[in-house]
């Protein structure tokens, strides 16, 4: 029996850590790092297929170089396991998509190579890794701001041109790394838009806060309650559910007790829908409002019908979507599905990033393509981009600057997002 | 009071589903001293196959309408009867080979089994939640403040039923007592005529079918099945078979509900975010003072 | 003609008896790597007791435990009743009439001495006769017939010992092995329970006793082996055993 002991106990140790890197990260764990790459996505046949002997080299200067008849490598971090796969492989989809539609650079092929990010720290520096020793040029991604903040160490390291189209926490970009950009909107823009709106607009006095534990629904629902007893209001608790888990009853008994006039959720669709229905089971009858992370149809079909109502904030959107819809277009024609949350920016993204490699890129006398990385960089930060997701500009610090946008609020009518600002 | 009634009511709701989940660790661990660490996905697999069910009677009949009691019931044994067949084929394809193994292998081996079907599910899926059709009202009994909706009552009431069915299954029947004997000493029990490999597969069947059972009943209170729903109950629920004493049938129910109900507890206390140090800190508790669990026996010199 | 038998019911096929109630021809057992016995060739009669003694490690619980299959041999052959039974399962060869009471004891603790008793009938379904030979084990042992309700594992060291034998009596065996019954027992409890293996046997079941207790064993058998280092050492009847200076010295503890 002895052994069997030290086997329990280590299995416990064992599912102990994973449930303590589980609540650290955002809720997904190391355990889906090993999961199949591609997994959940049909269309993409270059999924998982890039990861043949790197062909460009990485030259001392800080350069890279395609050689002649190989393909231009983009890696693209996101993830394509776990419950946020529903937000991360679209993101995938439209990279690959922005990818295919440019078709060459200079005569060059260009390839995604799409990584799993897990959504978390651990696996999204893992993915990160991996992309380096690929050989890529540039990485959009990685998609969760916690992935980001670890991510970061390695991609600032090898001097990586990385722009993210979903990493939205004002941490990411508070680390101050030269050579990270972000189509994504800093939360604190959002969060404070949304406690505006919630405070003057809908005239809500009283809220509970809710996260999920994860960088950004953490950051945002801080930048929200900074924002709103700033203006007078009250935030009766905090509270928080943890990403993966179906039944937060005792968590909405507390709300129930607290009596609020709005929650306000920081997370992503599959808790957000779980959390909206239970509340509305309680009897709880408080307006919802949540973010970017829900801001998708499928927290209204998730919900059962108990998300109608709801106001959901979609961050700064371009007054002008004459862009973003022709991008809609192009997206349902290639996948046959609606363009979700994070798309148009993951376009946007892709496009910066392969404007400015044709901007930097030289032809060398051996036919190679050589891409400097520093001056790639240089040329995103000088970028001036009018996209789908409205005009970019970056700050000095690789955030979005706040130019011909609005924040836009939808909310849940008859089963669709409406837009209401 | 009443919150806290509502809080006890919530800890017992969610208590019932760790402690069916619980049994099959507990089973397993029993006669093979191995932990499934795939056995939570055994119940996300039930809530899938409950889904499926329920959702093809919506679309291709009224009978959701007309008959729900059958359509649930059909549902739950559907299940059941999925995830028994993959349990069996887990346990002749993953661990009886491995058997003989250092103790570590087959832990890997469930760990491996349990990554690959929530990715089956991820790709079936296309990461899409699948959201339950309305079978059962969404309507609750209320009494002051407290409020239970139908499902929960229904959740609770099954995992007591189960929990009792099981017992009785353990304690009275002729295979109950095989799968006793086995758990205790599996040369002895071979030499009493009974067939270990046969009864090893029985208590995998047994384990899953109450997993894919709860499985169902959990999905249609929450109404919606992920491919990654699974593993945080599974790891709740082998909490709550330590905490009870694992290879104990009694100390699983028990550990369910106590687990269940410290959850809900702590969570007025320290906020949701907080409940699962709660569990653990609970769980190292108890395998510092009392390694064989609250309800569990001390394990004697032979075992 | 030696072991070559092609068929696992092939009639087995060695010189001497035919009739020979069971029949280990050159058997070779042991674990993994080791080899516990070297060839061990012995047979017993229908109505026999037989004694199997030896020194600690001489190999005779591990005869044992080839016999009833949970070891199975790397050579030789088994036979019971006519059949050969080295390549069946431990939990099929109960079935056809071979019950174990293995060394210590080994009582499920956490069943009822009840449930172990009827453990030992697990493979029969004749709930009548169950219930008959149940009435009959609680007769031999009024011991245990106080103390049906009680877990195994509470049971005094005799009493377990009581139980085994009980339970491997419900398996109805024509063949009973035993292993050391009396080991750690009292005196006075060592006679009772030799008077019931006695009866046992009187009531019609062959018996292949192991014993340490060579004296006692040598007194109730007909016929005994004498193990060492996994062999035969030595074949006789009890009384020729019994005079053998061999046994005397070693066994006996007699000068
Ligand atoms: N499980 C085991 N693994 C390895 N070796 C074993 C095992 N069991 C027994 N042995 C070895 O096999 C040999 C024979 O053991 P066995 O138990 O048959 O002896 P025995 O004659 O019954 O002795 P005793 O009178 O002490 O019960 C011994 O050398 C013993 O060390
Ligand atoms: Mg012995």
């Amino acid at each position: 029996m002895k052994i069997g002991k030290r086997a329990l106990l280590l299995a416990a140790m064992l599912a102990t850590l994973t449930m303590v890197l589980a609540a650290c990260s955002s809720g997904t764990s190391s355990k889906d790092k090993t999961a199949t790459a591609g997994a959940g996505g049909a269309k993409t046949p270059a999924a998982g297929a890039t990861t043949a002997a790197t062909k460009a080299a990485t030259g001392a200067a800080g350069s890279i170089t395609v050689k002649k008849g190989d393909k231009i490598k983009i890696g693209i971090s996101t993830t394509l396991t776990t419950d946020n796969a529903e937000l991360g492989i679209p993101i995938r989809d439209a990279a690959l998509l922005a990818i295919k539609t440019k078709g060459t650079i200079k005569g060059f092929g260009i390839e995604g190579d799409p990584q799993d990010d897990g959504c978390a720290g651990p696996a999204s520096v893992t993915a990160a890794n991996k992309l380096i020793a690929d050989g890529v040029v540039a990485v959009i991604g990685p998609m969760c701001s916690g992935g980001a903040v670890a991510a970061l160490d390695p991609l600032s390291g090898a001097n990586m041109l990385t722009v993210s189209a979903s990493a939205t926490n004002p941490s990411v970009t508070a680390q101050g790394k030269k050579n990270f950009f972000r189509t994504a909107w800093n939360d604190a823009t959002q969060g404070a838009e949304m406690a505006k709106y919630a405070y003057t607009t809908l005239g809500k006095k009283n809220v509970v806060l809710v996260n999920d534990q994860s960088t950004y629904g953490k950051g945002l629902m801080d930048v929200f309650k900074a924002s709103f007893t700033a203006a007078g209001g009250k935030v009766a608790s905090e509270e928080a559910v943890t990403v993966g888990e179906k039944d937060f009853g005792p968590t909405v008994t507390k709300i129930k007790g607290e009596s609020p006039d709005l929650v306000v959720f920081g997370g992503f669709i599959a808790e957000g829908a779980v959390l909206v229905r239970q509340l509305k089971d309680a009897g709880v009858t408080a307006s919802f409002m949540g973010a970017d992370g829900i801001a998708d149809q499928k927290y209204i079909d998730q919900s059962g019908g108990a998300a109608e109502g709801s106001y959901v904030s979609r961050g700064p959107k371009p007054t002008d979507t004459k862009l973003y819809d022709a991008f809609a277009a192009a997206y349902k024609a290639e996948y046959k599905k609606d363009a979700g949350q994070f798309t148009e920016q993951a376009t946007d993204a892709t496009n910066i990033v392969l404007a400015a490699i044709e901007k930097v890129a030289t032809v060398d006398g051996s036919g190679n393509l050589v891409i400097d990385r520093q001056k790639l960089i240089d040329a995103v930060a000088a970028t001036s981009y009018a996209g789908a997701s409205g005009q970019i500009d970056f700050d000095a610090k690789g955030d979005r600057k706040v130019v011909g946008a609005v924040n836009e609020i939808d909310q849940v009518k008859s089963g669709k997002l409406t837009r209401i600002q | 009071m009443q919150e806290w009634i509502q809080l006890l009511i919530d800890g017992i709701t969610i208590g019932g589903v760790y402690a069916v989940i619980a049994l099959g660790y507990t089973l397993v661990y029993g006669v093979l001293r191995m932990i499934n660490f795939a056995h939570g996905e055994l119940f996300m697999m039930g809530a899938f196959t409950g889904y499926y069910t329920l959702n093809g009677f919506e679309k291709h009949s009224s009978l959701n309408d007309s008959v729900p009691v059958l359509t649930i019931a059909i549902a739950i044994v559907l299940g059941m009867v999925v995830a028994v067949t993959l349990a069996l084929v887990m346990e002749r394809i993953a661990y009886r080979p491995l058997r003989r193994a250092p103790r570590l292998a087959p832990l890997i081996s469930a760990i491996g089994v349990s990554i690959l079907l929530r990715n089956i599910m991820l790709r079936a899926t296309n990461a899409q939640g699948k959201v339950y059709p309305k079978v059962f009202p969404r309507t609750a009994v209320e009494i002051g403040e407290i409020r239970l909706l139908y499902v929960q009552i229904f959740l609770i009431v099954l995992s007591f039923v189960f929990l009792g069915l099981l017992y009785l299954f353990i304690q009275r029947t002729k295979a109950g007592v095989a799968i006793r004997a086995v758990a205790e000493d599996r040369d002895t029990a071979s030499l009493m005529g009974i067939n270990v490999d046969r009864t090893i597969m029985t208590t995998f069947a047994v384990g899953a079918a109450l997993a894919g059972a709860a499985g169902v009943v959990y999905g249609m209170f929450v109404t919606t099945a992920t491919s990654g729903m699974g593993f945080i109950p599974g790891i709740k629920a082998f909490t709550a078979a330590v905490l009870g004493g694992i290879g104990s049938v009694p100390g699983a129910m028990a550990g369910g509900y106590f687990l269940g109900i410290s959850e809900a507890i702590s969570t007025k206390f320290f906020g949701a975010q907080y409940k699962d140090v709660v569990a653990f800190v609970l769980l190292v508790a108890v395998l510092i003072f009392r390694p064989w669990g609250l309800f569990g026996k001390r394990e004697d010199k032979r075992a | 003609m030696s072991g070559e038998a092609t068929s696992a019911v092939a009639p087995s096929a060695s010189a001497g008896a035919p009739s020979a109630h069971l029949r280990l021809d050159g058997v070779v057992s042991g674990y993994g790597q080791i080899k516990a016995i070297k060839g061990i060739s012995l047979h017993v009669e229908t109505g026999e007791v037989v004694a199997l003694i030896g020194a600690n490690g001489a190999g005779k619980s591990t005869t044992l435990r080839t016999i009833s299959g949970l070891l199975r041999p790397s050579a030789g052959e088994i036979s019971f009743e006519g059949k050969r039974i080295d390549r069946v399962a431990a939990h099929d060869i109960v079935r056809m009439g071979i019950s174990h009471a293995p060394e210590g004891r080994a009582i499920f603790g956490r069943l009822s001495v009840l449930e172990n008793l009827r453990l030992g009938a697990y493979q029969r379904n004749a709930r009548a006769e169950i219930e008959q030979d149940l009435e009959r084990v609680l007769t031999l042992f009024p011991r245990l017939r106080e103390r049906v309700k009680q877990d195994g594992g509470t049971l005094s060291g005799g009493e377990q010992q009581m139980l085994a034998i009980a339970r491997a009596l419900m398996a109805r065996p024509r063949l009973l092995l035993l292993d050391e019954p009396s080991m750690g027992l009292s005196p006075v409890l060592v006679e009772t329970i030799f008077r019931t293996v006695i009866e046992i046997n009187r009531a019609g079941t062959t018996i292949l006793l192991v014993e340490q207790n060579a004296a006692m064993a040598l007194q109730v058998a007909r016929r005994g082996y004498v193990l060492e280092s996994g062999a035969v050492a030595l074949e006789a009847s009890a009384a020729e055993l019994r005079a053998s200076d061999l046994v005397r010295k070693t066994y006996l503890g007699e000068a």
